[in-house]
């Protein structure tokens, strides 16, 4: 799972980044909220985590500007500001949840689970996708087909998890090497069909499952899932 | 008493007494002329009575009667002429005096004359007597001359007269008094449309009272509006500055919860102390902020409209309940008000829907009823209740600065601040939907 993080006060945005990572979820953060706009409309992310007072465009005005963009992830608010006509104008303007500082750590991946596990459409109570033979934690970053654990790298999982929440949809190579390597700019091409490749011959070892399709010119659709 | 009722009684009044002492100036004008009138009349029929007398030098006086004037000749006719000698001795009268019993002229020297009407006001009779001292060639033979008439038909005409001027000194004062009224309320419509924009501005349907009033008021009504909107500009600069008075601490209380490792050790009792300090500390300030921001009872006896705040709360409540599907009846009318400042309302209905969201299976209800006296807001849920024995320790921990509410949520603390600070009540009641029904009852302050 990645989350942007939007957060002006550094010593936070690194607890937030320790935390976060400590839990499996994959962090990007930045301490403006015109950057934050910037990201979001470039990179794939899962959720966007956003405190309302920033230095020069305020959370509110990101959570607007993205959802006027038709971006859909789930949005958290974190914020000092914790009287109702803030939570109000905040979830009006379009967060889907509002947690107030200080916050306990606890609270705060319990908010992010069932925000995720809402916006996924996932059983309540678990962070587990269960496509068939193969199921996937996503709290625990573990898969098994047919109960047996599978054996995959970090960016494997990353990969699986992003295919499968996002399945039936055509995902292009661009927007999952985004998805993983969000912010970086040296990438190397080849690793996304690489990893798929793996991916394929992890799930799928007797071809008789057939997870993820190539759609020619376009990329991959994750088939699992979705009737 | 308004300003309509006193300038029309005082218009009333005032044009009352000047018909009044109009009728009354007109009436004594009128009896005057009349007066002189008969004054005129009794001389010229006295000439009359004196140009067809003569004394013999005996002192017998005689009267032609050929020339008598008609009247004189009849009966009663309502016309009589007498003459005596110095002694009251009748000498003569005119044959209209017959059977009737005139009063008798005072005595009186030669030259001296005197005029006489009925002090009774019993008969309409007016007399003019005159002496006279008659020189024949023989002697001087003083005599009393004496006319009368009957002035009933002048009397009449001047009462038919004071009744025509009576009659349109009243109309005309009717008139214009009714035109006065109209004036009156034409005149005062600003003030009127003043006083509504202020209703309108308590009910909080609109934020300052339209200038466009004429420029006697039109200066009163910019100072309002400034007092208001620099009102409201305190308002927002004092929340703001709590606002980041809370942002200032809270970040780094945040700091320093983030600190601590995520999971404690049952057994780190350093730890545990840690996190009740930050705990306490982080409970003390939200209520102290939020206590220190409630803008309370204002001098404008605020009504807030229900509907647009709760519509907002129950969007936003909605969302972040929508897993669990709750179903909100408003049985609250669109127009309907609450007397508290649009912010405090915002806060103590949403901590209230906060708790009803939060404890309820899949319902709740908000309600408003009350009387002229006090409003009261209620708050349903539908979830596990209050034991009727545990309500009031709720109660009572919910009064206590920065209790831990559990079982009941955080925010009834800051419930229990506002309605405090606004002179009201919190109660915990049953409810039909079987969890249960935080009431809020504030006093209605009186117009």
């Amino acid at each position: 799972m990645r989350v942007l993080v939007v957060e002006d006060e550094a010593g936070l945005r690194r607890q937030l980044q320790a935390l976060f990572g400590a839990h499996g979820i994959e962090a990007t953060t930045t301490t403006s909220g015109r950057e934050a706009v910037y990201l979001a409309t470039e990179y794939p992310f899962d959720m966007l985590v956003v405190d309302l007072g920033l230095p020069d465009l305020s959370g509110l005005e990101v959570i607007r500007t993205l959802r006027e963009r038709q971006h859909d992830m789930p949005i958290l608010i974190i914020t000092a500001r914790g009287g109702w006509q803030h939570k109000v104008d905040g979830l009006d303007a379009g967060a889907d949840d509002y947690l107030t500082k200080p916050y306990q750590p606890e609270e705060l991946l319990a908010r992010i689970r069932a925000l995720m596990r809402r916006h996924y459409q996932l059983p309540a109570g678990r962070m587990v996708l269960e496509h068939g033979p193969l199921v996937i934690d996503l709290d625990q970053q573990a898969a098994t087909l047919d109960g047996v654990p599978l054996d995959l790298t970090h960016f494997e999982f990353q990969l699986l998890g992003y295919l499968a929440r996002n399945a039936g949809r055509v995902l292009g190579k661009d927007r999952l090497s985004d998805y993983l390597h969000a912010g970086e700019e040296d990438r190397d091409s080849n690793v996304i069909e690489v990893l798929i490749s793996r991916l394929r011959r992890k799930l799928d070892p007797d071809g008789r499952l057939q997870p993820i399709e190539t759609v020619r010119g376009h990329g991959y659709r994750y088939r699992l899932g979705r009737s | 008493m308004s300003l309509h009722l006193r300038l029309g009684l005082a218009a009333s009044a005032m044009l009352s007494v000047f018909a009044a002492l109009l009728i009354l100036g007109i009436n004594t004008a009128l009896e005057r002329h009349t007066w002189a009138m008969l004054e005129a009349l009794l001389k010229g029929r006295m000439d009359f009575l004196l140009a067809t007398t003569s004394v013999d030098d005996r002192g017998r006086v005689q009267v032609h009667h050929s020339l008598l004037k008609t009247r004189l000749r009849l009966p009663g006719s309502g016309e009589y002429a007498r003459i005596f000698d110095q002694k009251g001795q009748l000498l003569w009268r005119s044959p209209s005096v017959l059977g009737l019993a005139l009063p008798l002229p005072p005595p009186l020297r030669p030259g001296q004359f005197h005029y006489w009407r009925d002090p009774t006001g019993g008969t309409a009779l007016v007399a003019l007597s005159l002496g006279i001292g008659w020189n024949t060639p023989a002697a001087r033979f003083p005599l009393v001359f004496n006319v009368a008439v009957d002035a009933s038909d002048f009397y009449a005409r001047s009462r038919r007269i004071q009744h025509m001027a009576t009659f349109m000194i009243a109309t005309t004062v009717v008139v214009a008094l009714a035109a006065l009224l109209a004036v009156l309320y034409w005149g005062l419509r600003p003030l009127r449309k003043v006083d509504q924009a202020l209703q309108a501005l308590e009910a909080g349907r609109i934020k300052a009272i339209p200038e466009d009033q004429p420029h006697e008021i039109s200066r009163l009504v910019g100072r309002i509006n400034s007092l208001l909107r620099q009102e409201r500009k305190l308002q927002h600069r004092y929340r703001d500055s709590l606002e980041n008075l809370a942002h200032s601490l809270k970040t780094p209380l945040a700091l320093l919860r983030g600190s601590l490792p995520a999971r404690r050790r049952e057994d780190d009792r350093k730890q545990a102390e840690y996190l009740e300090h930050l705990d306490r500390m982080d409970q003390i300030i939200t209520h102290q902020l939020q206590r220190a921001g409630t803008m309370g009872p204002s001098t404008a006896n605020v009504q807030t409209r229900l509907a647009p705040i709760l519509d907002k709360l129950l969007a936003a409540l909605g969302k972040v309940y929508r897993d669990k599907g709750v179903a909100c009846e408003q049985r609250i009318a669109d127009d309907a008000t609450f007397p508290m400042d649009p912010s405090d309302f915002m806060e103590l209905a949403g901590n209230l829907l906060d708790n009803a969201f939060k404890y309820c299976r899949r319902r709740v209800a908000v309600e408003l009823a009350g009387n002229d006296r006090e409003a009261v807001l209620i708050v349903e849920d539908d979830g596990p209740g209050i034991p009727v024995g545990a309500r009031e320790a709720v109660l009572e921990r919910g009064k206590r600065l920065g209790s831990k509410m559990e079982g009941s949520g955080i925010g009834l603390a800051m419930v229990h601040d506002i309605v405090e600070i606004y002179g009201g009540r919190l109660e915990i009641q049953d409810t039909p939907l079987g969890g249960t029904a935080l009431v809020v009852f504030i006093p209605r302050r009186p117009r």
